[in-house]
This record gives C-alpha cells, sequence and structure tokens, in this order.
C-alpha cells in the first residue's frame, strides 16, 4: 500500500502574502488531514490483512516532517521524491512524478487524501489513478476489502454511495472514514531513526519540461469577505421582528 | 468551443448546471464562441428539454451503460467524444460528481484542471480564471499557459449567476458513443446502491441554510434549527465544533474540512466564525448571524448580526415569519 502524502499550512494559520506568493516561513505545517485518514486508513488495513505501508511524498524541500509524522503513526516506509526542480509545481505535475514513482513499487493499494486543504484541488488522486490506469473511488467513508477486490462509501450529495472495484486501486479518503491514532512516544522515536529512502527526478526519467504547470498565475488576492453588517443588540423581540424583515427579503 | 458538463436530478438539471452555463456565457460571449451544452445519460431528454433555450447547442451522450454515473464509463465516453472536438473550455460542476470526473477527464484529455473556481473572464482573448486558494483566505488568478488549449474549470456552487434564457432554442444534436466503446465487462467499478442521508443534506443545492455551532449546545438543540430551516424550505448545516461534539453528522459540516456552500441565505447560530468555517460560507449571498458574544468574528462577514441567545430568539423569529408565512422557497 502507498499512501501519497502532503504538508499544508495549519487550517487555523493566517496565509499572508508577500510579493504574490504566499510567505511559507512563517507558517506552521501540519500533515494534510485528509491525507492522515489515508495513512490510518492504511494501517488498519495492514493490522488486518497484512502487507506493507509505504508514504511517499514529493516536494523541492520541508518533506521530511510530513514522512516522519507518516512513520510515527506506523507506516513502515518513507520515500521522499525531493528535488529543487520541483518547487513551485502544481498538482498536475506532482500527480506525473507520483506515477512515475508508483509505478515502480509492486503495489496493491494507493491511497490520496480527497484532497488537500491549501489548494483543495482535489487533483492528485483523480490524475494518478489516470495515469496508473487504475480504477478510482474518491471520497471514501468506508472501505472494506475482500480478496483482489474491495466495496467501498462514497458521500455524494444527499446521500452515500456504495461502489465495488477491483484492485489494484486508487482510493480517496474523505473525513469520517476512521480517526487517525496519535504517534504513540515510542513510535516517534523509532521515527527518528527510520531512514527515509530519497529519490529525485532523474533517478525517475522525469525532464523538468514535463512539469511545467500549465496553469500560469496572473495575481494573487486577499478576498474582500468582510461585509457591513448591521447590529441588532437591542430588545431580543425587535431583533427578532427586524430579522424576519430581512430574512423576507432576503429569500 | 466552450463546453458545459450538464448535471441532472430525477427533477431536471441541478442548479449548477444553469450556474455552469451563466459561467459559460461569460467566455463564449466574448470569444466570439458556441456555448455546447453536453448531457450524459441513457435517457437525458427530460433534462435536455429545460435547457434548450440557455445554450447554443445541446449535446447527448446516451448509452445504457451511461445510465448509473461511474468514473471510468463517463469518463471514457466524454474523452472519446470531446477529444474529436474544438474545446477552448470544458466547465464542469463543482460536485461530488464533477469533483471526481474532472481529474480523469484532464489526464484523459490533456487539459490543465483548475479547481473551486469563482470567477471567469477573457482579458486580451486569454481565459482568466478566478479560484480560492486555502479555504478562501486567498483568491487567485490563473490563466493556460498555452494560450488557446482547452483547460478544464470546476466552478463553485453558487459563485455564478444562473444562465439566462436566449430568444430561441438551441441546436440539439446527438454525440454518438463509439461503437463498443463501452462494454460491461470491461469497466472495473460497478455501484451497488445508494443510500440518502437523513432528509434535507443536500447543502451544496440548498437555497437557505441554517447552521450550529457550539452555542447551540446540545444534538437536540439542532431540532429548533431544523424547525427554522424547514419553515424557510432549507436544511441544516453545522460547524466543526458542533460535528466533532457528535450533534451532527459529518456530511452537514460547512466549512475548510467540511462543505463549501453558497446559498441564497445562510443563517449562522451560536458560531464564533473561526476561519475554519468562515472558509466554507462566505459565498452566500445574505448572512445572517446569531451570537451571544458581540465580539465574534462571524459579525464581520453577516449582513445582519443579532447579539442575543438563539435559544430565546429563533422560537421568536419562526413566530414572526409565521405570521406572514411567505410559502417555502423549493427549487
Amino acid at each position: 500500500m502507498v499512501v501519497c502524502i502532503k504538508r499544508v499550512p495549519d487550517t487555523g494559520a493566517r496565509v499572508e502574502m508577500d510579493g504574490g506568493r504566499v510567505r511559507e516561513e512563517r507558517l506552521e505545517w501540519v500533515l494534510n488531514p485528509y491525507d492522515e485518514f489515508g495513512v490510518e486508513e492504511a494501517l488498519l488495513l495492514k493490522a488486518e490483512h497484512g502487507g506493507k505501508v509505504t508514504a511517499l511524498t514529493a516536494r523541492a524541500s520541508g518533506g521530511e516532517e510530513t514522512l516522519r509524522k507518516a512513520l510515527a503513526m506506523g507506516a513502515d516506509e518513507a520515500v521522499y521524491v525531493k528535488d529543487a526542480l520541483l518547487d513551485g509545481i502544481d498538482g498536475h505535475g506532482i500527480a506525473r512524478v507520483l506515477a512515475k514513482a508508483v509505478s515502480r513499487m509492486r503495489i496493491d493499494l494507493v491511497i490520496c487524501g480527497k484532497q488537500s486543504t491549501d489548494s483543495e484541488a482535489g487533483y492528485v488522486g483523480g490524475a494518478l489513478a489516470a495515469l496508473l490506469d487504475m480504477p478510482l473511488v474518491s471520497a471514501i467513508k468506508r472501505l472494506r476489502i475482500t480478496g483482489g477486490r474491495f466495496e467501498a462509501d462514497r458521500e455524494v450529495e444527499g446521500g452515500v454511495e456504495t461502489v465495488e472495484a477491483s484492485l489494484p486501486a486508487v482510493l480517496t479518503a474523505q473525513k469520517g472514514l476512521n480517526e487517525p491514532r496519535y504517534p504513540s512516544l515510542p513510535g516517534i522515536m523509532r521515527a527518528k531513526r527510520q531512514e527515509i529512502k530519497y529519490l529525485d527526478l532523474a533517478s525517475l526519467g522525469i525532464g523538468r519540461e514535463e512539469l511545467e504547470n500549465p496553469l500560469k498565475r496572473v495575481s494573487l488576492a486577499y478576498p474582500s469577505m468582510e461585509r457591513k453588517g448591521r447590529m441588532l443588540a437591542g430588545d431580543i423581540g425587535e431583533s427578532a421582528k427586524e430579522l424576519a424583515e430581512f430574512i423576507r427579503h432576503a429569500v | 468551443m466552450i463546453w458545459v458538463l450538464a448535471e441532472c436530478d430525477n427533477n431536471g438539471p441541478k442548479a449548477i448546471t444553469l450556474e455552469a452555463l451563466g459561467a459559460g456565457r461569460l467566455l463564449a460571449d466574448p470569444l466570439n464562441l458556441k456555448l455546447c451544452l453536453i448531457l450524459v445519460g441513457s435517457n437525458t431528454s427530460a433534462c435536455a428539454k429545460n435547457l434548450m433555450r440557455k445554450a447554443d447547442r445541446v449535446y447527448s451522450l446516451e448509452d445504457p451503460l451511461l445510465f448509473t454515473y461511474t468514473n471510468e464509463a463517463y469518463n471514457a465516453a466524454l474523452a472519446a467524444f470531446l477529444g474529436r472536438q474544438e474545446v477552448r473550455a470544458l466547465i464542469t460542476p463543482g460536485t461530488s460528481t464533477g469533483r471526481d470526473l474532472g481529474p480523469l477527464l484532464s489526464v484523459s484529455l490533456g487539459m490543465p484542471y483548475s479547481q473551486n473556481t469563482v470567477g471567469l473572464g477573457v482579458s486580451e482573448g486569454a481565459v482568466h480564471i478566478r479560484r480560492r486558494l486555502y479555504g478562501g483566505k486567498l483568491i487567485e488568478t490563473v490563466t493556460p499557459a498555452t494560450g488557446k488549449g482547452g483547460v478544464i474549470i470546476s466552478i463553485m456552487p453558487g459563485a455564478f449567476e444562473e444562465a439566462k434564457d436566449r430568444g430561441t432554442d438551441g441546436e440539439a444534436a446527438r454525440a454518438e458513443v463509439v461503437e463498443g466503446l463501452l462494454r460491461e465487462e470491461a469497466l472495473r467499478i460497478r455501484v451497488k446502491g445508494f443510500a440518502r442521508e437523513a432528509a434535507g443534506m443536500d447543502l451544496i443545492e440548498a437555497r437557505v441554510i441554517v447552521a450550529g455551532g457550539r452555542g447551540v449546545g446540545s444534538a437536540e438543540g439542532f431540532r429548533l434549527l431544523e424547525g427554522l430551516a424547514a419553515l424557510l424550505g432549507g436544511t441544516v448545516g453545522a460547524s466543526r465544533s458542533a460535528v466533532d461534539a457528535g450533534w451532527m453528522p459529518h456530511a452537514a459540516q460547512v466549512g475548510q474540512t467540511g462543505k463549501t456552500v453558497a446559498p441564497r441565505l445562510y443563517i449562522a447560530c451560536g458560531i464564533s466564525g473561526a476561519p475554519q468555517h468562515l472558509a466554507g460560507m462566505t459565498g452566500a449571498r445574505h448572512i445572517v448571524a446569531i451570537n451571544k458574544d458581540p465580539g465574534a468574528p462571524i459579525f464581520k462577514v453577516a449582513d445582519i448580526g443579532i447579539v442575543g441567545d438563539l435559544h430565546t430568539l429563533i422560537p421568536m423569529l419562526i413566530e414572526e415569519l409565521k405570521k406572514t408565512k411567505a410559502t417555502p422557497i423549493a427549487r
């Protein structure tokens, strides 16, 4: 099993920009919450069916901490495609890099988070499935594997869809799939000593020109979220009347 | 041509389809390109009928194996069809289906994919896409690096005005599924069933959302919110703390790790307004905030804010609304 992970700014963090770029040096980084569900699910599957869990990430720098978190949770192995050429590369390129790395492994299952909380694109899992020519089941909330097949519940509008598909496959994890464990102290100590396996683009046979972002940034700006609202803090009966009036017009 | 992928349910086109057509117009008109709608399924005529006046051309891509959505069959059929068409942009709905299918189509068609799009425009002949990053903390504008190459644009529900009817019907066209392209035995994914969740859970399509947070106090407290939502023909949402407390299921969660919604009216009850939550709801047309704490950040993004206890206010509000009971706003 391979779990693709990445680091993201903590969702509570203030994201600031500087000269059209996000100021990354002041952000606090965490393992993408949806990827954490992915790691946990792989560990649960391992406990039930055996096998090996490999955590995989691809970025220019700063991936070690993310991988060590996965190792501390219980992953067996960490692979880091680390290359300066990956700086600023978006999901289109990252999916290609991950696909190359995964295609060199013998795997039954690739698990990704449903999306990351920074770009929120939800792109990499689906693109990986297409690039690896594996079935994709996205946003899963339940998984059961029997033999070479599996059954999963997907969250869709208004309900839950149950699908069945063959392995190997790519799954993306939705909140609710499981409750990620906290790494144990021995787990954290072990993860510190574990070796991370490094790969670079040359070793995967990928040239920089293949990774050019297909969408160019024109600008980056803060949204205007604030509204000039009216505040009603007086008699609650009067507030209810006025609010009812507002609602009638609003709908 | 500018393409729009339709999404329908048993009642006809979903609102997001009309919004996607509205978004498509923002590109088709300035670029002087035709706006083409594509419906996929086994019998799309019922849905097509309501949409003829909103597009220049309406294509139906039909096959018995497209009766139930699977990303595998839809991707194969759409990629084969659109691969032979001129595609400047394909607009897809930001629904669970659209978000499932978009990345697959991106690889199959060799086109970039842009998510969470909230604005579209044309500048010096180039398509400009405005999209949310970091749960709406930043807005990025991007343009295809290849200039006129196609791009897949997934739109945020509620971000675009619905398309208006044109004077005349668009042209109806059939899109043939290549003979033998879809074979049941070759499909690796099969849908086994669908279980509807408790009524009114479709937050994405809801016109009115009454959402509760920690201030609601308990699972029972949400019954009060349900009463208000029912009166307004809306549905109930929840903040992360209310979901983490076990008062509401995750399917009802609004925010960065839940759903992003843009209803006509959002009523935030007992929600303080953490950035995490604001990321999911500031796209609403009208925002009402009810909170005991006058310093709650939710008031900054509200059109009208009431400082007070929701348990006292909401029953009074329900009474007021019943006095001149407006017709529930069903979609």
